[in-house]
Formats: C-alpha cells, structure tokens, sequence
C-alpha cells in the first residue's frame, strides 16, 4: 500500500538549472561584491560566562556606549548608539534601512546590578540590541564595560559546535543563563498574544508577565541553580498554551 | 584559502547548490521573488564564505530560510493555507512524473499543506530537498532528535486520512539558540 508519505516524496521537485543569463549576470553582482574578510561583519558574541565579554568587538562591529551616553532618556540613548552602530561601515548593522523605536525587553535586578536589555527592528527586516548590566537602575548605560549593542549579526548556533546562525528574528534572543549573576532568564515570546511566561524546571515554578510592547519577558531565576534547563510555556490572556520553548544553559 | 581559491569554490556552489535553494525557495515564495532569495542567499554566503561550512548546502538553504523569513515578514504576513497549496503544487512534479493519479496527487499536496509549518519544514527539507537529518536539524537550529520527532510526527499526521484532528502547540527545543547576554 502507498503511504500518503511515499507519495510525497515522489512528488520530490527536481531541481532545474538556472537560467543562463540571470546566472551569470548575478554571480557576477555577487563576485563584485569585496568578501573583505577582515572587514566584513564577523560574529560579534559568543556564549561566556563572563558578561562583559558577553559580546565580542570585533573591529567596529561593536561599539561602546562613550558618544551614547547624556542623551534624553534610556530609549534615546539605545536609539542614538544603534544609529550609529548603523551608520558604522562594514558592521551588521548597515543596509538595515529606517530603525524602529527601541523597545524594552526586559529590566531585573541580578545578584550584582541591573540587567536591562532592548530591542529594536528595522524596516527591513533588521535586528538590534542594546542590553546594559550595571550597578545603576539599568538605565544609565554607564559606561563599555556594562553596555553592549549591535545589530543582526550571527547567534551561537545551538546544533554546530562552534558554528553560528544568522540572528533574523527578535525571539531568537535571549535564554536561560548560569554565570557570576546568577540564575536568570529573559526573552521575547514568538507569540503575539501571549500575556505570561510560564518558567519550570528543576528548583523553578515561576508565572512571568509579558510585556505588551516588546513581547518581551525576563527575570533573574535563584531558585533556578540547580536546573541544567528550564521550559517556558507562553500562556494567553485565557490562560490557553501557545507554545513553548526549552531553554539550556550554555556550559563554559 | 587563497581569494582564487574562494572565488573558485564558491563558483561551483552557484552552479551546483544554487538550483537547489531555488527549490527550496519556490515552495516558500511567488515565482516572482525566487531569484531575489537566491541572490540574496548567495550574497550572504560570499560575503562570509571564509566561515561558510563545506559542504555548504545546509548553511544555504538555513540563510535562504532566514532571507525567506524577511521577506514574508516585510510583507507582515504568513502564508494561509491556500496559499501554500498553490506554492506546493507549483513546486511539485507533475502526477505523470510523479507516477500518480492527479487525485491523489492533489490529496497528498493538501494534506501536506495542512500540516503545521514545522512538521512540513522538517519533512521536506529531507524528503524533498535531499539533506540529511543532521543537515536539516542545522537548517532549522534544533537538534538532530527534534527534527525526526518533528518528521515522525507528520508522517503520522499525513497517514490519518481525512482527519480533523487539530495540531496542539508544539514544544521547541532551543539550546540558547539566541546565545546572547
């Protein structure tokens, strides 16, 4: 008997050359194109366990916060050093076209300051962040040590050791995190009408509000340190399962 | 790699991957918007070709998937269900190749269509676009396990025939898959 999944893969497509022209013409556009493989965007984060070094500089690709500082208010200030992140030549952040108002993702206390991180789209499709971790009240983006932004960019590539993935999306952002800080959790829920995060794991039972704005949600965990990962179960304003998500903690 | 060397190799990935990331694309975008997704795929892949993993057809078709994802995004919706009937018909072999009856052609296509995004990604991106498990679960950024869960899952959902059943909210592995702090 035909299984509807033998059918299927008979109905594999074939893959068809390319037209001739358009293949030449754009590979040609493409080679034009400088690789500039030592000015190109790199990977500009890695997962560590130290915060500061939670983003890697790499060239101009990642800025610090010395000419964003003493402008207006948290959100200018993350709006002003994106923009110049943008307009910085060969970082990720060019070609992202207009940057949409900063938003809030998430503002805790964790055992040694403040954690704040925003997020901003583009109107092409473009992903920024800006995340702070001061002694402050999170807001002051004192100084490189504590404030870090960029744009798009590659993510630590959960399946490739050592490999990368292209950051396109706000809620490929964030995770679940053991460092010097403690236990803590944040991130963007993939569900538009999701008002609560539910986080379980081992040592952890913890309802998180979503913020209407950014989607976003985050708090520093405690009760988290033994758990190796947890579950977020996004709920909606009826208490109904949208989805979830599992969070492991990086190791090293 | 010497800059001949590069230029070289990833002349033969145009050539040789690049019909297949059409594929991919085609059942994803209008016709109209393949070349673009292409393009843009390869231009990413040019411009970090030093890092692009080899073979590199997994990295491919994970960045047209993203460039995909843009796409649909700057135009703020998701593809209905009709829709990605029409995009799987267009993409598929015709029922003489296939060595189908057109009914059950179109029946299968439907039901696939029906299928939750990420049951069908993770079934095609085997059963149709050739990737090994390991090459698919990268394409999607979760584990080798989750992905044959996932096509274990729409193989099961495809054989209930005419069924009504609804696709409950899945669970996602992610290992940080953002990384970021």
């Amino acid at each position: 008997m035909t299984t509807t999944y033998d059918q299927i893969t008979r109905l594999a497509p074939a893959p068809e050359a390319s037209e001739p022209t358009w293949s030449r013409d754009t590979l040609a556009t493409i080679l034009a194109e400088d690789p500039a493989p030592e000015t190109s965007p790199r990977p500009w984060w890695r997962k560590t366990r130290r915060r500061a070094a939670a983003l890697i500089a790499a060239g101009a690709v990642a800025l610090t916060a010395g000419t964003a500082v003493a402008v207006g208010g948290p959100a200018e200030v993350v709006k002003d050093a994106l923009l110049e992140f943008m307009s910085t030549p060969n970082t990720t952040g060019n070609g992202l076209g207009v940057l949409h108002d900063p938003q809030l993702v998430a503002k805790f206390r964790t055992k040694n300051g403040v954690f704040v991180f925003w997020v901003a789209t583009s109107s092409k499709g473009g992903v920024c962040f800006a995340s702070s971790n001061g002694p402050g009240e999170g807001t002051e983006l004192l100084d490189k040590k504590h404030f870090a932004y960029g744009c798009g960019g590659e993510l630590v590539d959960p399946t490739a050791p050592g490999g990368t993935a292209e950051l396109t999306r706000v809620d490929q952002l964030g995770g679940f995190f053991k460092d010097s800080d403690g236990p803590l959790i944040y991130g963007i829920s993939p569900y538009p009408d999701a008002v609560q995060a539910h986080v379980q794991g081992p040592g952890v039972d913890r309802t998180l509000p979503i913020r209407s704005d950014s989607h976003g949600y985050g708090d520093a965990i405690p009760e988290a340190s033994g758990a190796r990962a947890v579950t977020v179960t996004f709920l909606d304003d009826a208490g109904h399962v949208l989805g979830s998500k599992r969070w492991v903690a990086p190791v090293g | 790699m010497s800059t001949t060397e590069g230029t070289a190799e990833f002349t033969r990935s145009w050539e040789r991957d690049a019909p297949r990331v059409a594929v991919y694309a085609r059942r994803h975008v209008a016709t109209d918007d393949v070349h673009d997704v292409v393009a843009e795929t390869f231009l990413h892949a040019w411009r970090r070709w030093d890092v692009v993993p080899q073979p590199p057809i997994a990295w491919l078709v994970g960045t047209a998937r993203n460039v995909i994802a843009n796409h649909l995004r700057a135009k703020g919706r998701r593809s209905a269900l009709y829709e990605r009937l029409v995009l799987l018909d267009a993409v598929a072999l015709s029922a003489a190749d296939a060595g189908l009856l057109a009914t059950d052609r179109m029946a299968a296509l439907e039901r696939l269509a029906a299928l939750p995004e990420e049951q069908r990604e993770a079934l095609l991106l085997v059963a149709w676009d050739g990737l090994t498990p390991d090459q698919a679960a990268t394409v999607l950024g979760i584990r080798t396990g989750t992905l044959r869960v996932r096509t274990h899952r729409a193989r099961k959902a495809l054989e209930s025939a005419g069924s009504n059943e609804s696709f409950g909210p899945m669970t996602v592995e992610v290992l940080n898959e953002g990384g970021i702090r």
